[in-house]
């Protein structure tokens, strides 16, 4: 009887043998003249005589043809049939993919303790949600889902059969096969990539789910950012087939468009759903750190963005196409880099730290392929010539290709930053010639970063305002007049706003130009930009929705509606600039943000005869910027995940829970015994109401913000103890949970730290402590009293962001505006 | 190509890289990045530069007090004392022989002062201290078998 370990090694096998055979196959059915675009050599066509080359490579093709027909001949197939098969292989591997996916679903779910991947990212504690999804808690469960879902993208493509692309363009398979063939490859010979590794003998228990990943955002995040990484393959592949094959017909282009779209939108919203996590699990103040990790799905992101930009001015002035190129050859590229900067771990960040020995083959592989394609750009020059010039600067083409500029320079710096960790270049001549590896810091990246965004910024409300062909001046007076005049206006505004109410609370010098007035500029202009933009898309919608009453005599819902679904990219689009002018007005309060740190007294008070937490109370006040803070109750107390034995210690986790007041209006009571018991007393839930007044307005009725820290128990698999270290103490690992209170001005981000004991002069280990009360004192009341400091210095972090809400408003609107674009189903197809 | 679009990327070019070089602190712009047995072997050289140490914190050796820190980097057999001086969070994930990028300066007496630890954590959660000689004997045993 086959283990399921066994099961899903012997499943990988098969797949991988059809990812072989496909490639075999597909490259024996393609015609002599696509042999021929594959082989070419750019530097022998460079350097040696035509005549030669061109000898060399039919030397080269004719015995690659002979052994094509060979084979054929053995099968006793034809080239057309032979092309068949190989899609029908591509079609057969998504399901063993799925099936080696379900496989390390069902060990998930079952808690299979033979697993090493299982034992090392799940256990039995935790909720069925979590088991499942810890899929893509490692890496090697990540390489499986991410193969899983590019042979899932290839079939979807391939079965597009009425437009016939294993026969119109066969390459695609090819391209699509090679990629499956890598992941493949590692899944097979790579110990840090393979899903199906299996222990001897069942271990007891399971390390769990890294507890950071205990998050909704966190559990959609990864996927969803694996779907924008991983279905780049499909209009790369699409582009690249059809210019290989110069067969780039108009029907592909819709079929293109919408995967690109899809794919940027799954990067887009899996970039911000990340920051939504690091914002509110990390407890460290922020959102965006500019990470290797972060910075890797950045890059793609913006080239991507570029790309679908300079799409349009290729449909509507046959422009662009070299060019384009170039943008979907760097974007999929970036997003193999994306993957491997994650996965490798060769570039040291705070994702990534552990070096994993898939970086070297995945590396080498995404040089050649860079390298491979890239010559297409001088093969197939000619056909990509455009039809057009630009014919002026301040054009809607020019304004486009200007901001593709900016992006690919922006891309450019990102990079340089990203691997300056990595080449040591900063040489001195002190005690003999060293060199030394650096690393940016973020000021650095804002240095550069924030003066290319607010052009970019700048450049998105000005393109939809120009017109094709004409300089800006001829369209300026009927377009641009009005939302220009409205930017300035807001922007003065603004900068009374600014200077008079928010510059006061700037205490440090946030600017990373050192001139405090740069910060303040870029301030002012970000705003007046944003007002700018929204004056514009407003103008725009005005005149489709006045012409669309007066020609059609509709009412202004029915001509919104209608003008959506039939110009679904266009106006979609101008709805996706708006988030994204959320977005940075959200950014840009980054400027003036400050961060406070602050200690409060408690002392330990007695509770019921063996109470499951530990009780203490402060009751110190602290003013900082217009709030004052009133620490309350802190507990320490068990927590358990759904399906834990609560009697087994490696499933307790200890939480450090701390209750504030933030503007208390009113005297609220201390507990007294009369009022039962402390804990329900502080953990009085808020009504819905209050909920949804606290996450839509920031306002919170009873001024109670609660934060915690978490010891999550380190268990050590062989005997399904607790690890522990040489003095006994259990090992545990710290995750922050932060309270928000987020209003449309500023959030107040709370965060407990660190306890201290002042008599004893040292800091206790209070989860341990814990852990002996629970278990081995049973709870005792003179334990509780004797154990216990009788009094604790409890830090608390702040922060004071300013306008966060509107990057998450931002991003809301950016996931429903880009389903606009996207789906097929808003569309009207029949014009008018 | 248009010239007067050649024109405009320079232009603008030359106004992002003047930004970039304007430096009224005189601070640097990056990090050096050093395994803490090169610090201690060759400390002359890293005085009164900003440093990325890079190492392991040796078992027992942390002795927090409240937000501050002192404990000692290891790589390599070689061990860096270390105050951490509490200007910012100690991150979660900062124990016991974790790995940890520490940000400070070196002292003339040998010591270093951190204002910025960075220790392992998130996505790559791959078995943190569990590496271990067991975990691979057991599988590489099956796989004689």
């Amino acid at each position: 009887m086959l283990t399921w370990n066994e099961f899903g090694v012997i499943t990988l096998l098969v797949s991988s043998i059809m990812v072989i055979f496909s490639l075999i196959i597909g490259l024996a059915g393609i015609s002599i003249k696509l042999k021929f675009q594959l082989i070419r050599i750019l530097l022998l066509e460079l350097l040696v005589d035509k005549k030669k080359v061109f000898k060399f490579y039919k030397m080269i093709v004719g015995f690659w043809e002979f052994l094509s027909l060979k084979l054929l001949s053995f099968l006793k197939i034809n080239k057309n049939i032979a092309l068949r098969l190989s899609q029908q292989a591509i079609f057969v591997n998504f399901f063993l993919a799925a099936i080696a996916l379900l496989i390390l679903l069902i060990q998930l779910y079952t808690n299979d303790l033979t697993s090493k991947y299982v034992v090392n990212h799940s256990s039995d504690s935790l909720s069925i949600f979590y088991r499942l999804t810890a899929t893509w808690a490692g890496s090697s469960g990540s390489l499986l889902f991410w193969y899983f879902l590019l042979t899932l993208f290839s079939a979807l493509v391939l079965y597009k059969d009425k437009l016939h692309l294993y026969n119109r363009l066969p390459i695609a398979i090819i391209v699509l096969g090679s990629l499956q063939f890598l992941f493949i490859f590692l899944m097979l010979f790579y110990e840090d990539a393979q899903p199906f590794l299996e222990y001897h003998i069942p271990m007891k228990a399971g390390r769990g789910l890294n507890p950071l990943l205990l998050h909704w955002a966190m559990i959609i995040h990864p996927p969803i950012l694996y779907i924008g990484y991983v279905s780049f393959a499909i209009p790369f592949t699409i582009y690249i087939s059809a210019v290989i094959s110069g067969n780039m017909k108009d029907d592909l282009m819709p079929l293109f468009r919408r995967w690109t779209l899809f794919s940027w939108f799954f990067l887009g919203f899996g970039i911000l759903l990340g920051s939504k996590w690091a914002y509110e699990e990390l407890g460290w103040g922020g959102y965006w750190a500019w990470d290797p990790v972060e910075n890797a799905s950045l890059m793609p992101f913006i080239l991507s963005t570029a790309f679908l930009h300079s799409l349009i001015v290729q449909h509507h002035r046959g422009m662009l196409k070299y060019w384009n190129l170039l943008l979907i050859t760097l974007t999929y590229h970036f997003c193999l880099l994306g993957t491997w900067i994650t996965r490798s771990g060769v570039i040291e960040g705070p994702h990534s730290f552990a070096k994993s020995d898939i970086g070297l083959p995945m590396i080498i592989f995404i040089g050649l392929s860079f390298l491979y394609f890239v010559r297409f750009l001088y093969f197939k020059r000619n056909v990509l010539k455009p039809k057009d010039q630009l014919e002026a600067v301040t054009s809607k083409e020019g304004s486009i290709l200007l901001n593709n500029f900016i992006m690919l320079i922006s891309v450019l710096i990102v990079l340089i930053g990203v691997f300056s960790p990595l080449i040591p270049y900063n040489c001195t001549f002190e005690n003999g010639f060293q060199c030394f590896k650096t690393e940016w810091k973020p000021t650095t990246y804002n240095k550069i970063m924030v003066p290319i965004g607010i052009l970019i910024l700048f450049l998105m409300g000005a393109s939809p305002l120009l017109a094709w062909r004409k300089p800006m001046d001829i369209v300026f007076a009927k377009t641009l007049k009005k939302p220009i005049i409205a930017g300035i206006w807001g922007g003065i505004i603004y900068a009374f706003v600014y200077f008079f109410y928010l510059r006061p609370f700037v205490r440090l010098n946030n600017s990373p130009w050192g001139f405090q007035i740069i910060a303040d500029i870029f301030s002012i202009l970000t705003v007046s930009l944003g007002i700018f933009i929204v004056a514009g898309i407003i103008q725009e919608y005005y005149r489709a929705i006045h012409a669309r009453k007066v020609r059609l005599g509709e009412t202004t819902t029915q001509a919104i509606i209608n003008l959506i679904r039939r110009n679904q990219r266009r106006y979609g689009g101008y709805l996706v600039h708006l988030a994204v002018v959320f977005l940075f007005i959200g950014y840009s309060g980054g400027a003036f943000k400050t961060e406070y740190q602050i200690q409060f007294h408690y002392y330990l008070m007695p509770t019921e005869a063996g109470s499951p937490y530990v009780y203490y109370y402060s009751g110190d006040k602290a003013y900082i910027q217009g709030y004052t803070i009133e620490a309350r109750e802190l507990f320490i107390r068990p927590y358990f995940e759904p399906n834990a034995d609560p009697s087994n210690p490696i499933y307790m986790t200890v939480s450090q829970e701390a209750h504030y007041r933030i503007n208390p209006k009113e005297f609220l009571p201390v507990f007294t015994v009369s009022m039962g018991n402390p804990y329900d007393f502080a953990n009085q839930p808020p009504s819905l109401a209050e909920r949804l007044l606290k996450f839509s307005t920031g306002f919170i009725l009873d001024g109670r913000m609660t934060t915690e820290r978490r010891f999550y128990p380190q268990v050590y698999p062989y005997t399904g103890e607790l690890m522990r270290n040489e003095m006994g103490f259990g090992e545990r690992l710290v995750t922050s949970e932060p309270d928000i209170k987020s209003s449309w001005t500023e959030d107040l981000y709370i965060q407990v730290g660190s306890v201290f004991d002042p008599i004893r002069n040292r800091t206790p280990d209070i989860a341990s402590m814990f852990e002996y009360y629970y278990y081995e004192l049973n709870r005792d009341t003179n334990a509780y009293s004797m154990l216990f400091p009788s009094s604790l210095v409890v830090d608390l972090h702040i922060w004071i962001n300013p306008l966060v809400k509107f990057i998450w408003f931002g991003t809301t609107l950016f996931f429903l505006s880009g389903l606009i674009v996207l789906l097929p189903i808003i569309e009207l197809k029949n014009k008018e | 190509m248009n010239k007067k679009f050649v024109l405009l990327i320079l232009f603008i070019l030359t106004l992002i890289l003047t930004l970039f070089f304007i430096d009224p602190n005189k601070q640097t712009q990056t990090i050096l990045i050093v395994d803490a047995d090169t610090v201690v072997a060759n400390q002359a050289n890293f005085y009164d530069k900003e440093l990325r140490v890079r190492g392991f914190v040796k078992p027992g050796s942390i002795v927090r007090m409240g937000n501050k820190a002192e404990f000692i980097v290891v790589h390599n057999n070689k061990e860096l004392p270390v105050y951490f001086n509490g200007k910012t969070q100690i991150p979660d994930t900062f124990g016991d022989a974790a790995p940890v990028r520490i940000d400070g300066t070196l002292n003339p007496n040998g010591t270093f002062t951190a204002t910025k630890i960075e220790a392992k954590c998130a996505s790559k959660y791959e078995a943190p201290n569990m590496k271990i000689n067991h975990d691979q004997l057991q599988y590489r045993d099956y796989n004689k078998l």
